[in-house]
């Protein structure tokens, strides 16, 4: 596992590092929840990643560069943007998902983004889709508040 | 001279805190590095999952796998009593989004992201599936219950 949390700074170096490299991508589950603003906590920092094979060469520059280590077959899968893929050994823990439960096309939740302090971020409704979907006890046990968060963020402006 | 774990802040004010919010869930030696530690996501996220007055339709969340401190087994508290009344779900879950909205973005991480081990799924450094129903399956067959990844 990483040797530290998760930092701001860190995720100022994705959005910085990945918009050097014209990665798309966009912040899922939880923690996208908490950059639009949703109180909560998590150890995880989950990407949507647009799978063309453009977006997975720049991505496999862009993660080596925020300082993760990828052997030859670890790299040729991101370049192949193999469905999930968890990186546990660089500076922050990451999980790289492809085709998350519950989001038919990166296109879609791409077109529904909100954008916070220049992160792309998956729209709540996405999130919650993708929760729904996945339908582990974890994700259960959060939809009830997720739901109230998003009524509460649109009521505040979001769309 | 650094002071031990025992003599750290959160430690001395848990009879306090105790008193004052009921009780707290801890976690598990085994999940915080061979020392109890308060479950601070579940006193963060949850805090209406410990009371005995808060509704408990299906929606309300109803798994909190934690640890008493001082006991060496882990349980569900789902359903341990609390002290601390019974306040409408939605005001509570509304005023802590208030809360967070007037925090910026920066505070806000400082708080919401955790670093804690998680068996099994900390154990490498990189692992990869062809597809989410495989990573799923493997969650299901590999991690503890407790963890929450299981459908």
């Amino acid at each position: 596992m990483a040797a530290s949390k998760f930092e701001y700074t860190q995720a100022e170096e994705i959005r910085d590092v990945f918009a050097k490299h014209g990665v798309r991508y966009l912040f899922l589950g939880k923690s996208g929840a908490i950059l639009l603003g949703y109180p909560d906590t998590t150890q995880d920092t989950d990407l949507f990643v647009d799978k063309t094979p453009e977006n997975c060469a720049a991505l496999a520059i862009a993660i080596e560069e925020l300082g993760f280590a990828l052997t030859d077959p670890q790299r040729a899968e991101v370049l192949r943007g193999k469905d999930f893929i968890q990186l546990k050994d660089g500076p922050f823990d990451l999980d790289l998902v492809f085709a998350p439960d519950g989001i038919e096309r990166f296109a879609d939740a791409w077109g529904r983004r909100v954008e916070v302090e220049g992160f792309a971020v998956c729209h709540p409704v996405d999130i919650i889709a993708s929760k729904q979907a996945a339908n582990r006890a974890k994700d259960r046990e959060s939809l009830p508040r997720l739901r109230a968060f998003l009524d509460y963020w649109r009521a505040r402006g979001g769309s | 001279m650094r002071s031990g774990l025992s003599e750290h802040a959160l430690h001395r004010h848990v009879a306090d805190l105790e008193v004052r919010h009921g009780r707290l869930p801890w976690l598990h030696p085994v999940d915080s590095y061979g020392s109890e530690a308060p479950h601070l996501e579940a006193v963060v996220c949850h805090p209406v999952a410990l009371r005995s007055g808060a509704p408990r339709s299906a929606e309300v969340p109803k798994r909190l796998v934690t640890h008493q401190r001082g006991d060496d087994t882990l349980r569900d508290v789902s359903d341990v009593p609390s002290n601390s009344g019974g306040d409408d779900l939605a005001s509570e879950w509304r005023s802590e989004f208030e809360a967070a909205a007037r925090r910026p973005l920066r505070v806000r991480f400082r708080y919401a992201f955790v670093h804690t081990y998680k068996p099994v799924l900390d154990d490498v450094g990189y692992r990869s599936f062809d597809t989410m129903a495989d990573y799923r399956a493997w969650c299901e067959q590999e991690l503890p219950s407790w963890l929450g990844y299981g459908r």
